[in-house]
């Protein structure tokens, strides 16, 4: 497949002998559309185990394809770019999905394990391909924190334009505050550099980033060099990522993927089949609009784990144990039942499902008094079903 | 001779050790209890009912000296019991069908007639049960049970009646909006706490009975009580404030 175009999507196995953080990287080349002769160009995505990324911050309609961790053909006008996806993964059998559209080209991919975590170094050593400016390199961190970072990187002049570095860290680029018409390029090289030659610069820059999807974006103009790239994750440390078969929290939500943590509430707010499904997806939409919502943090993790939010994960709330370890119970009725919701959780995050609710950021059971919050406030939504009881209850949806 | 005389009564004294301790033993209610890992709840004597304790993952534990045995009912563990105020009743949940958790039953054990009564049962635990259980007088018991976001139920069953009505604990909706907690009880009036209400317990002192709610705020922090006297139609607020 290296060096190919591909034109379906394409599921690479690969398994993993020993727990820990890993960097996969790859090497792709789209092209415009305009040199292809189809409108819209080559785009490539990734999936790995699943996981999804879009856009940071999130907007309403998610983005998959135009963000940092994938390959854009209009952008890149059939130049190559690397993509690092940095994450802890389990031992075991993993599969890393390319997805094109319409086609692309893989060039190379690597797997490498990282020992001296939290400082991780890339020492890259390579020089763009020549072209205008465009993304070259991107470190998306999945599930990881970020305190700080330092790039090493050579800028050069050539004839009548010079070589130029910008940096991007989750949407916001890092300004160059010496050269006000080359701010958005943080290395930039000048027409003194005929007679001083190449410039290489290390730049550090601490940004104490909280643990969830991060983006690190290297765009280039011309050709300049990229020699190493460290990361500090701070106090990480990589713990076992719960999953479908092995949900077992690890003493801390953060370390849950989106998917899990999102499955572990609607386990612990909705397993039982007295729940329709409908009522589960809706569930499980509040809680993905209030990631979306800036009054909420914009981790699932942070949001679910907001105090007196979510209840089933207080402390001392009879449901805490199915959140902490949704098989704890040993039954095929519970096994059944987190399955099911790890599915539907998958959905919602990727947009397979979509929000019955239109917009809902809260709900209640009617079987009770209405909430002191919801007194004023109109539904929005409302799902009826029959309870233990065989009598007709109703959960009502909210947009606060 | 005198060495012979001297192992004579060192055998008659182990071996009075030996019945002596099997008397006392077998003086024990949790004697028969001792062949395995659990006791059940009504092999345990009102005066010790101090040894039983919560325990991990909605058990329930008696420990008492070196022994210490999960509790039991009909072979089946509990996941919440609370002795009466007059401590004549224990009203304990368990789950009867070892297929799921989400049928729950409540069983009131009379200590004196030693009969037991189920008087409330669910197939939707994991929605009609999220606490522990606790006594407000020797006719009423309450638990919480699940409302939604940002909210608790409150589920006050009487245990004659059988017949339960529901309280609803009201917290900010939005996130560093101002730590309060807003309760509309299971008679129709409503507070306002400042705090949030970490937990709810009950207590008895001087034959009146009150429903406290601890406090807390967004560090979770201790910021002081709210008490409520129960008098059996009505909850009084009796807090002193600050």
């Amino acid at each position: 497949m290296l060096g190919k175009k591909i034109t379906e999507p394409e599921p690479v196995e690969f398994e993993i002998t020993t727990f820990g953080l890993y960097a996969v990287s790859i090497t792709a080349r789209c092209q415009s559309g305009k040199l292809l002769g189809i409108r819209g160009g080559e785009n490539l995505r990734v999936e790995i185990d699943g996981i999804t990324l879009r856009e940071i911050p999130p907007e309403d309609k998610p983005q998959y394809v135009d963000i940092p961790p994938a390959w854009n053909g209009t952008q890149l006008k059939g130049l190559s770019k690397t993509v690092i996806f940095l994450l802890p993964l389990n031992k075991g059998k993993h599969i890393l999905k390319y997805i094109p559209k319409p086609s692309a080209t893989i060039e190379q991919y690597s797997i490498t394990l990282f020992h001296n975590v939290p400082n991780i170094t890339f020492d890259l050593n390579n020089q763009a391909e020549d072209g205008d400016r465009r993304p070259w390199y991107t470190f998306a961190l999945v599930n990881l924190p970020l305190h700080s970072l330092s790039v090493d990187a050579t800028v050069n002049w050539h004839w009548f334009d010079g070589d130029d570095v910008k940096l991007i860290i989750d949407g916001q680029i890092e300004e160059n505050f010496e050269n006000k018409r080359w701010k958005d390029w943080f290395w930039h090289a000048t027409v003194g550099q005929v007679f001083s030659g190449q410039k290489r610069e290390q730049q550090s820059f601490t940004k104490n980033l909280q643990k969830g999807i991060n983006y690190i974006e290297l765009w280039a103009d011309r050709m300049p060099i990229l020699h190493s790239v460290t990361l500090n994750l701070g106090d990480f440390t990589p713990n076992r990522i719960p999953s479908v078969d092995d949900p077992e929290w690890t003493g801390d939500f953060g370390d849950d993927t989106d998917q899990i943590i999102l499955a572990r509430a609607l386990f612990g707010e909705a397993r039982n089949t007295l729940v329709p499904d409908e009522a589960r997806i809706a569930i499980g939409w509040v809680i993905r609009n209030r990631v979306e919502d800036s009054r909420w943090p914009d981790k699932y993790y942070q949001v679910i784990t907001t105090p007196e939010h979510v209840s089933s994960f207080n402390e001392g709330d009879e449901n805490r144990p199915y959140v902490e370890d949704p098989l704890q119970t040993h039954k095929d009725i519970d096994q059944g039942a987190w399955i099911h919701t790890c599915d539907i959780a998958g959905k919602i995050i990727n947009s397979k499902l979509s929000d019955p609710t239109k917009g809902a950021n809260h709900y209640y059971d009617d079987s009770i008094n209405t909430p002191g919050w919801a007194r004023n406030e109109k539904p929005i939504f409302k799902i009826t079903y029959i309870n233990a009881s065989q009598t007709e209850s109703t959960i009502y949806f909210y947009r606060l | 001779m005198r060495k012979k005389h001297f192992l004579v009564a060192c055998f008659i004294a182990v071996l009075a050790g030996f019945i002596a301790v099997n008397l006392l033993l077998s003086q024990s209610p949790y004697i028969e209890a001792l062949s395995d890992d659990t006791i059940d709840v009504s092999d345990i004597n009102i005066s010790d009912y101090l040894f039983i304790f919560k325990g991990e993952q909605n058990t329930v534990f008696f420990r008492k000296n070196t022994i210490e045995k999960q509790v039991v009912y009909d072979n089946k563990p509990l996941t919440s019991i609370a002795l009466s105020p007059s401590q004549m009743q224990v009203g304990f949940f368990y789950h009867p069908n070892d297929a799921t958790t989400e049928e729950a039953s409540l069983v009131i054990y009379n200590l004196y007639e030693n009969t037991f009564q189920k008087i409330y049962h669910t197939t939707f635990a994991s929605w009609d049960i999220r606490g522990a259980l606790y006594w407000l007088d020797d006719a009423h018991v309450f638990f919480k049970r699940h409302c939604g976001t940002s909210c608790h139920g409150l589920t006050l069953l009487n245990i004659k009646s059988k017949s339960t009505t529901h309280a609803v604990l009201s917290f900010p909706p939005l996130p560093d909006m101002p730590e309060k907690t807003h309760f509309k009880d299971w008679f129709g009036n409503e507070y306002e706490m400042e705090g949030l209400v970490d937990d709810v317990r009950s207590v008895t002192e001087n034959g009146l009975h009150y429903m406290v709610f601890m406090l807390k705020n967004y560090e979770g922090n201790s910021v002081g009580q709210k008490r409520f006297l129960f008098t059996g139609d009505a909850l009084e607020d009796v807090s002193i404030s600050p």
